[in-house]
């Protein structure tokens, strides 16, 4: 004899009904249990998805002696701005000695939250980054916003940014420059979405390295401390520009040797791999004083460390899920036990056996499935978010 | 000439590892009778009535009701029998604590797999706790109500399947003795509206009155 279905349903949901705290406490267990290691895991998987897809598009990069690893980050997802600083004359020398394109990378300030990366036009190139709105830079003081900038900021081509102060009481320290939008990139789902794009030499400007004021040899006599005929000192009267407009762009200069100046990064792209091998002889980590590394090899380091710990998470994850689902089972037990007089009633009004049994197993049955449920719709869910979550996390 | 609704032969049935046990050599009870056993605790009445309505099943001899040899069926064929034709009043009325006093009546109907809950179905509960006036605590669950009230919700649980047999089981052991009264005067009620033969057993003499016959196990027993 069959079990009534309907009647299974209807009893076990009146059960189930009458216990809803424990049976939502049961559900919230047995979800976490199956939802943590499946995100990790899927989560994990995306993430590294997406890094190796960044670091596998760049051919190599060039840095300062230092991290390997906080070089990729701040060429890549242009996070880590503290490295180590890179003279810009080493960018020069790769190009002219090797022939190779070498896009400098200057990921050092913020605008409003947002890293404010200096480059070259070529680095639009280089990534197919499309503009959806304006022009590329064309000129000192001009910038270009990623996509999740101008959408969460609420600005377009034509509108201003302020560049963020970095040292607020060190008054020979980098000034906010007002940059002017030109355009906004589409979309790449990457850190370019992320980022205020401008020339590197108005990254330098925000840096102090550069900057504009009013023409020193048409101050007064008292503003003048000191001159001979080279120099001119001034004294803070005169008026520094923060903005580069049409009318003051001449009184741009810089100050120093440029091949001083400093980049965080650079990405070189070889003409050949002889080249490539070459450069990756010459600038050798641990050797030269500047590092050429192939940013997908760097990532491995990290991958490996990552899946490593993953691996550990996922393990201790399943034990306690383990444990979890061995108490949830004796929780059922013990309902059941608790129940064998109800059951008892049934028999003896000659309920069949199979409408017993899957009363017994209603519960553990429902648990089971809206857990497993829960747990997948939001690892779905997470799964949706995921490439969101990693723009808006700059990776 | 009535039918049998239940006869019993040559019956022998022991619990496993206890030293009692139950010999009959003949019972019946004709269709529409209402018939009361009676004897001390622990004679066997329970006994009996479990044998009779198929949830036991005797070592030797036979339990016929109506034209089925239900001792000889299998399990599920047994319950499948009990629940289409016997009506059950137990001791201790074994109402599913969750549920409210309707779904407790039609629980016959929510366990079986060929009883169809149909809308008449749903109108003859309603009905027939319009006749053991409990319609107000159709809502209720067991343990919102009284002891007599869940005996009247034990009673239409055994009545809505329409059965040709009743079996009631000290179903007044745990009232008072005026509610007793009430009860048994009920079960009669129910049982000849519904044309039923009803089997009670009790140790109570004062609840004899309204049976057609009384035998007593024990003298049963000895006979055998």
């Amino acid at each position: 004899m069959k079990g009534n279905l309907a009647g299974i349903f209807y009893l076990g949901s009146r059960h189930l009904a009458r216990q809803r705290g424990r049976v939502v406490l049961l559900i919230g267990t047995l979800a976490l249990s199956l939802f943590l290691p499946m995100a990790i895991t899927v989560g994990v998987d995306a993430v590294e998805r997406h890094l190796r897809a960044r670091s596998a598009a760049t051919p190599l990069l060039v840095g300062a002696p230092g991290s390997q690893l906080e070089l990729v980050f701040n060429a890549l997802y242009f996070n880590k701005p503290s490295v180590p600083v890179l003279p810009f004359r080493v960018s020069r020398e790769i190009a002219r000695e090797t022939g190779a394109q070498v896009i400098p990378i200057h990921a050092k300030f913020q605008a409003r939250g947002f890293r404010v990366v200096g480059t070259s036009l070529d680095y639009f190139r280089f990534r197919k980054l499309g503009l959806v709105e304006g022009n590329l830079m064309g000129r000192l003081g001009d910038c270009v916003l990623g996509s999740s900038v101008a959408q969460r900021l609420g600005l377009k081509a034509g509108d201003r940014i302020v560049s963020t102060p970095e040292q607020m009481f060190d008054i020979a320290g980098v000034y906010p420059l007002r940059m002017r939008i030109v355009g906004v990139l589409g979309p790449s789902g990457t850190a370019d979405d992320q980022a205020v794009f401008c020339d590197v030499k108005t990254a330098w400007v925000i840096e102090g390295i550069a900057h504009g004021h009013q023409e020193a040899k048409r101050q007064p006599a008292a503003a003048v401390l000191e001159a001979d005929g080279t120099h001119i000192a001034l004294d803070s009267s005169i008026y520094e520009f923060q903005e580069v407009t049409p009318e003051n762009i001449g009184s741009f200069h810089f100050h120093g040797d440029p091949g001083d100046f400093p980049l965080t990064a650079a990405i070189v792209i070889a003409p050949d791999p002889k080249t490539e091998t070459i450069l990756m002889g010459r600038y050798q980590p641990g050797r030269a004083k500047a590092w050429m590394l192939r940013p997908g090899v760097a990532m491995e380091e990290l991958f490996a460390t990552v899946f490593r710990v993953r691996d550990f998470v996922v393990a201790a994850l399943g034990v306690i899920g383990g444990c979890a689902i061995l108490i949830m089972g004796l929780v059922f037990a013990l309902s059941n036990r608790l129940r064998s007089d109800e059951f008892g009633y049934l028999a003896n009004l000659g309920a069949p056996s199979a409408t017993i049994r899957g009363l017994v197993l209603f519960e553990a049955a429902f648990v089971t499935a809206i857990g497993a449920v829960l747990a997948t719709g939001a690892t779905l869910l997470l799964l949706g978010a995921l490439p969101r979550l990693l723009v808006h996390f700059a990776v | 000439m009535p039918g049998v609704a239940l006869q019993l032969r040559d019956l022998v049935f022991r619990y496993t590892a206890e030293r009692f046990a139950l010999r009959l050599a003949h019972l019946e009870v004709i269709a529409r009778e209402h018939l009361a056993i009676t004897g001390p605790s622990g004679c066997g009445k329970t006994t009996l009535l479990r044998l009779s309505s198929g949830i036991l099943i005797p070592e030797t001899g036979s339990v016929q009701a109506g034209e089925t040899v239900i001792s000889s069926l299998p399990d599920p064929a047994r319950r499948q029998f009990r629940l289409r034709h016997i009506g059950l009043v137990f001791q201790t009325f074994e109402l599913v604590p969750y549920l409210n006093a309707r779904d407790n009546i039609l629980l016959p109907y929510r366990v079986s797999r060929d009883l169809r809950l149909a809308p008449e179905v749903k109108a003859r509960a309603e009905a027939l706790a319009e006749q053991t006036g409990i319609t107000h605590l159709l809502d209720q669950r067991p343990a919102e109500i009284s002891q007599g009230e869940r005996q009247r919700i034990a009673l239409c649980r055994a009545l809505i399947t329409q059965p040709s047999l009743i079996l009631a089981d000290e179903p007044t052991g745990s009232l008072d003795p005026q509610n007793q009264q009430r009860a048994v005067a009920l079960l009669h009620d129910q049982a000849r509206q519904a044309g039923a033969a009803l089997i009670m057993v009790t140790h109570e003499p004062s609840l004899l009155s309204g049976f057609d016959r009384h035998i007593s196990l024990p003298e049963l027993q000895a006979n055998a």
